[in-house]
């Protein structure tokens, strides 16, 4: 598997068939049996701490703010507090949080939480984010603010994703590339020749649903 | 099947222990019935069984409780104050208490009365280190005596300084607990007061601290009876004979434990020994001790002198450790 | 206001009420000669003695025993979490320790009494030192099991954040322990007021177990009974505000 630089990766694939495993692995929790991991042309040794990770449920820390989780990573990397603070009051206000520095993980909804969640690996300040399937757990309606709200957000933040989903519409409007992995091992991958900036409405272009289908039937035929 | 016969069983054991437990009852309120041959009757130590309680001890082997009818049923106490409390309160038929603390109880409203003195002479004195300094109480200004905070023996002290010359407001009194021998044996404080010759000296000795003890009817205190037997104003009214076959019985095993000491000892040993054995030793020297001050020469067995009582009773007073005024005559009585 | 007050009562009410019977039926009980007063006196003589004697006890005695509770307290404190905290991280030493720490709970007292007296004498050391035996075990049990709840899942992701050992430690451990850690200490701070007063009974020269002794040795039960209830009232008063500290640290903990 090959990530470029400044790409948006999806990885799809059915429950069980390791996506998760894979992205513990890249992140340095676990090690492999077989193979290397190779990170900026480096076969890498200690992977903890190279790499932001955003698992499937958001943990935040319950007992402390909003503001003091986003402060989690800076704090592990005993960067100064005080200078990182305006940027991340900036960083809440993006992420349309403005004004909930000091509310608790308790008080947010699903949506708000995961922005949370993911501000705060931005501000492990790595290169490379792994998100495992960020929206599954939301509602359809703002798990489509939350892809307009990346879409917006993705040419500024210079960043190559790593993306966990099962939500097919959701890997080709956000992805360069998907890698499928289907059965006994197997892997394709899709490029996804749509330009970008792109907007939400590109769902239902004829382009599109074209490469829904084609995406639909590759995995269908594996069954 | 089996469970429903567990469960009739267990019904069956709770009704017989409630029926018993019962009966007990009846029994405990029984009043002298000339139809009853036996009459049951509790009797609380003051202390765990030692030398001194050998003649109740005797008497109920040798059989003299039985022929006075008696049936008698020998407790230990949980804590120094239960025996003239649960007297009073007439959980039990008589016990052994101490003559001042009988008169501080009445002092309170607490009906009880003493019957008979068992020893005659304080066994508490006031001990300090045989090669010490402190040669007379009054060398004990400027010391520490440990005591185990009862206000009589706070009493005793200041009566003993003051009687030698010395100042006792110079005195620290310093509260030990209950066990006594540490303070002394650790050389803690530089006196103590609250042991009794026959018991704290003798294991002090015996752990190589030698002792000098200081009797405080020698300074001022007037003599009083160390230990007495109570019951309680009620028992002693409507049952005066139990009380007179008590004393008959136990004054008989006296008398055998006087003439037979190491006889007597070994069968309070023996009893003892059920629950918690003596240092036979200790208890030798310590019976040893005991028999010329329970001795009652011409009189009865037990008698008391209601002069005794009168000095005691104005020396309490005089001490604040009574604090209302006791008629003396009316906190004991000769059988 | 008036909500509060409302809420109040619905809380407490039905408590009071079971208290204000109690009384009433045990003055009964007392006044009529059902229970001897000298073994156990009525609530109006107790108050009596409370009010007789209450200079020498909210002056002299009450200091006394609660400088030797919140003495042990803080050292039960500082030593629990220390063992607590130390068998956390260390298998070895928590299996050579806790043997001995059960033992240390079931040796009776007054096996070890004289040792104490020997070692810190009649001063409030030896005092201390029987409130701290009473008390420290349940720091100890609770801090080790605080420290071992659950978090696996915060603790990969500051893993993965490039946390060492001690931030995994600080960050996520130790806010995990904080409910399991009060329980320990609300329960060790009755245990202090537990311990002082039978330390005290081993030798003092004042505290409230030291008075209640010498009141019972006095016959004197409504005096015995009014140090019970000031022990009885400073066990409950310390018990609420440790509650009071744990709600204001945790409320935003999880629930």
């Amino acid at each position: 598997m090959n990530v470029l630089s400044g790409e948006f990766v999806s990885v799809i694939g059915a429950s069980g068939s390791g996506k998760s495993t894979l992205f513990k692995l890249i992140a340095g929790l676990l090690e492999p049996a077989q193979g290397q991991i190779w990170i900026n042309g480096q076969k890498s040794g200690k992977r903890l701490g190279k790499v932001g990770y955003m698992p499937q449920k958001d943990l935040l820390l319950p007992w402390r703010t909003v503001a003091d989780n986003v402060m989690l990573p800076i704090e592990i990397s005993k960067e100064k507090k005080q200078e990182k603070m305006s940027e991340i009051i900036e960083g809440l206000n993006r992420f349309g949080l403005a004004g909930f520095e000091k509310a608790y993980p308790h008080e947010l909804s699903g949506g708000m939480k995961q922005r949370v969640a993911f501000l705060r690996t931005i501000m492990t300040g790595r290169e490379l984010l792994l998100l495992d399937e960020p929206f599954g757990a939301l509602d359809s309606m703002t798990k489509h603010n939350m892809h307009s709200w990346l879409l917006e957000l993705w040419e500024d933040l210079q960043k190559t994703v790593l993306f966990i989903t099962h939500d097919l519409e959701e890997a080709i409007l956000l992805s360069d590339r998907i890698y499928l992995l289907l059965d006994k091992g197997a892997v394709k991958v899709l490029k996804v020749e749509i330009p970008r900036p792109r907007r939400s409405e590109l769902i239902y272009q004829t382009e599109f649903i074209a490469m829904r289908k084609e995406l639909e039937l590759l995995i269908h035929n594996e069954k | 099947m089996k469970k429903s016969f567990m469960v009739i069983i267990s019904l069956f054991l709770l009704l017989l222990s409630a029926c018993s437990a019962g009966n007990k009852d009846n029994q405990a309120g029984n009043k002298m019935v000339s139809k009853e041959k036996v009459q049951k009757v509790t009797i609380m130590l003051d202390w765990y069984p030692n030398a001194v309680h050998s003649l109740l001890f005797v008497t109920k082997e040798k059989g003299y409780f039985k022929e006075q009818g008696l049936d008698v049923d020998i407790k230990m106490p949980a804590d120094t104050n239960d025996p003239l409390k649960l007297v009073a309160a007439n959980q039990v038929d008589m016990a052994i208490s101490y003559q001042p603390e009988v008169l501080v109880a009445r002092g309170e409203n607490i009906p009880v009365k003493s019957f008979a003195a068992l020893v005659r002479h304080p066994l508490n004195q006031l001990m300090v280190p045989a090669n010490g300094p402190i040669k007379s109480p009054k060398d004990l200004e400027g010391k520490t005596i440990g005591y185990p905070s009862i206000p009589l023996d706070e009493a005793i002290v200041q009566t003993m300084v003051k009687s030698d010359g010395g100042n006792p407001q110079k005195i620290k009194m310093v509260d030990v607990g209950w066990d006594l021998i540490p303070a002394m044996a650790t050389k803690k404080t530089n006196a103590l007061i609250g042991g009794y010759i026959n018991h704290e000296k003798l294991l002090l000795e015996k752990e190589g601290h030698p002792i000098l003890a200081l009797n405080p009817k020698e300074y001022g205190v007037p003599d009083y009876y160390e230990l007495v037997l109570v019951g309680s104003e009620k028992g002693l009214k409507e049952k005066p004979e139990v009380f007179k076959k008590f004393m008959a019985a136990i004054t008989k095993g006296q008398k055998y434990v006087q003439e037979n000491p190491e006889k007597g000892l070994s069968i309070l040993l023996k009893n003892a020994d059920k629950s918690s054995p003596l240092d036979k030793d200790v208890e030798t020297k310590s019976l040893q001790i005991l028999l010329p001050l329970m001795d009652a020469k011409e009189k009865a067995f037990g008698y008391q002198d209601p002069q005794t009582w009168k000095n005691v009773a104005e020396w309490l007073k005089d001490n604040k450790v009574v604090k209302t005024k006791v008629n003396s005559k009316d906190a004991f009585v000769n059988l | 206001m008036k909500n509060r007050f409302k809420n109040w009562a619905e809380n407490y009410g039905l408590f009071l009420l079971v208290v204000v019977l109690l009384i009433s039926v045990w003055e009964w009980v007392v006044k009529q000669g059902f229970i001897p007063s000298f073994i156990l006196p009525a609530p109006t003589s107790i108050w009596q003695s409370l009010m007789e004697n209450r200079q020498l006890l909210l002056e002299q005695h009450l200091p006394a025993t609660l400088k030797e509770v919140l003495l042990g307290f803080i050292l039960s404190l500082i030593g629990g979490v220390i063992i607590g905290g130390g068998m956390h991280f260390s298998r070895a030493l928590e299996k050579v320790l806790y043997p001995f720490l059960v033992i240390s709970q079931t040796v009776p007292l007054i096996a070890i009494s004289p040792i104490f007296i020997m070692w810190f004498g009649y001063s409030i050391w030896s005092k201390v030192a029987v409130t701290i035996l009473t008390a420290f075990f349940p720091i100890v049990v609770s801090t080790y099991d605080g420290l071992k709840t659950g978090g696996e899942e915060y603790r990969e992701i500051l893993l993965t954040m490039g946390a060492n050992r001690w931030q995994i430690f600080k960050k996520v451990q130790v806010p995990l322990a904080l409910p399991a850690f009060f329980s320990g200490l609300k329960m060790s701070v009755v245990y202090c007021v537990v311990g002082a007063t039978i330390g005290e009974w081993l030798g003092a020269s004042e505290g409230l177990g030291y008075f209640s002794r010498r009141m019972s040795g006095n016959l004197q039960a409504d005096a015995v009974f009014a140090s019970i209830f000031l022990l009885s009232l400073m066990g409950i008063v310390l018990f609420l505000l440790i509650s009071l500290v744990e709600k204001q640290l945790l409320k935003n903990k999880i629930h």
